[in-house]
């Protein structure tokens, strides 16, 4: 049998599909257009509200360098914090502009491009995310017991006790690295994480890269013939 | 146009094409509660993108695009592609589970939709666009890609169908 005698039976299929559609004109009633909603829509205004909050953070974490400027134990660990929200803020703006940007009705190639870097940029910046989390641990709790409650913490807990903490920030990024490459594909009933360990291990994002390269083989054929 | 005449006329519009809907669904999609956000997805984007609709341009076309373009996606999302993989024989094609004397009809469009099941994203969008009656130049356009390459993909498509089909008798 040949993909044309397939044609004509899609094509005899297709004849009955009038009077046996599952998907019928209820569906479309159902679709309340006015509060029309998608998961990129969601993600869009999440982005947005966590823009909102590192801003915040920018701001609060500017006013304590600026009353620190003499106090460089202080001082470093707020800009080191400064920095991370700042790049953080970028990574989460560039988000915004390519959901913004993305418009469901290019040629698919483009869209899928588009839709796969947006991806990309997510586990990046997850990733990233991640890993600094453990290291960032220290500098947080220099400024947020300084800045909130007036409480030096190099007097208060010792310094023995800030490079216990760093140290063992710096021993969990490789272990996390090596739980993720373990168990992140067998976690497969639980999303988040998955999409987490997923983000950590790797594998989110070489799916991503592998079907960017899909795309690139599928538009190379183009000079065939 | 007010709102409501724009909603009236997508609505129209959707009905008149909503087989496009059910067999973009239908290709990318095996769970029926997954065809359902599937085709709800599908409808809100093309809602949402209603307004850049330009009329000099074939409504079909235009919903083929946004259509293939979230199904694909969708398809992708990790959560979603789990769910979506189930095994073509634990589900029969909702068509022909209406017609009794279909049996091999039933068959052949199960291995059919085996075929396309196998293949990837891109690739069934070019065969869901072919087998829909779709010109060479109209697939180009909604894909992005030559018409060359069209050619191409379908000739290569083609070649792996009748060896799989062929590999599926000597069974």
């Amino acid at each position: 049998m040949e993909l044309e005698d397939m044609k004509a039976m899609w094509e005899a299929q297709d004849r009955k599909l009038d009077s046996i559609l599952r998907l019928n004109s209820k569906l479309f009633e159902k679709a309340n257009l006015d509060k029309a909603d998608t998961a990129l829509k969601r993600l869009f205004r999440g982005l947005l509200f966590e823009v909102v909050l590192n801003f915040g953070a920018v701001v609060l974490l500017g006013w304590f360098i600026s009353d620190q400027l003499s106090e460089i134990r202080f001082l470093i660990p707020a800009v080191v914090l400064d920095v991370c929200v700042i790049a953080l803020n970028i990574a989460l703006i560039r988000q915004v502009v390519a959901i913004r940007d993305i418009d469901y009705d290019a040629p698919i190639l483009v869209i899928q491009r588009k839709v796969e870097l947006l991806k990309i940029q997510r586990i990046d910046a997850l990733k990233w995310t991640l890993l600094s989390c453990p290291l960032l641990w220290v500098p947080l709790q220099i400024v947020s017991f300084q800045g909130l409650f007036g409480v030096d913490v190099y007097a208060f807990f010792g310094i023995d006790y800030l490079v216990a903490n760093l140290l063992f920030g710096i021993a969990v990024i490789p272990l996390a690295l090596w739980i993720s490459k373990r168990y992140a594909s067998r976690m497969k009933r639980t999303g988040l994480a998955q999409r987490l360990m997923g983000a950590l291990a790797g594998s989110d994002l070489n799916a991503a890269i592998g079907f960017l390269n899909a795309l690139a083989r599928f538009e190379e054929a183009k000079n065939a013939n | 146009m007010t709102t409501a005449g724009k909603q009236a006329a997508f609505v129209d519009l959707l009905e008149e094409h909503k087989k496009i809907l059910y067999r973009v669904v239908n290709g990318y999609c095996r769970n029926p509660s997954d065809r359902q956000d599937l085709a709800q997805n599908i409808v809100v984007q093309l809602w949402g993108a209603f307004d850049r609709y330009d009329d000099h341009y074939q409504f079909s076309t235009w919903m083929y695009r946004i259509a293939l373009n979230v199904a694909i996606s969708f398809y992708r999302s990790e959560t979603q592609r789990a769910k979506n993989t189930v095994p073509a024989e634990d589900y029969i094609l909702e068509i022909a589970a209406d017609e009794p004397d279909s049996a091999r009809s039933d068959d052949t469009l199960r291995l059919l939709q085996r075929f396309i099941d196998r293949l990837d994203e891109l690739n069934k969008a070019i065969i869901i666009l072919y087998l829909d009656g779709n010109r060479y130049d109209t697939i180009a356009e909604i894909l992005g890609i030559s018409v060359t390459n069209v050619a191409t993909k379908i000739s290569r498509i083609k070649l792996k169908f009748r060896r799989d089909f062929q590999d599926a008798q000597a069974v």
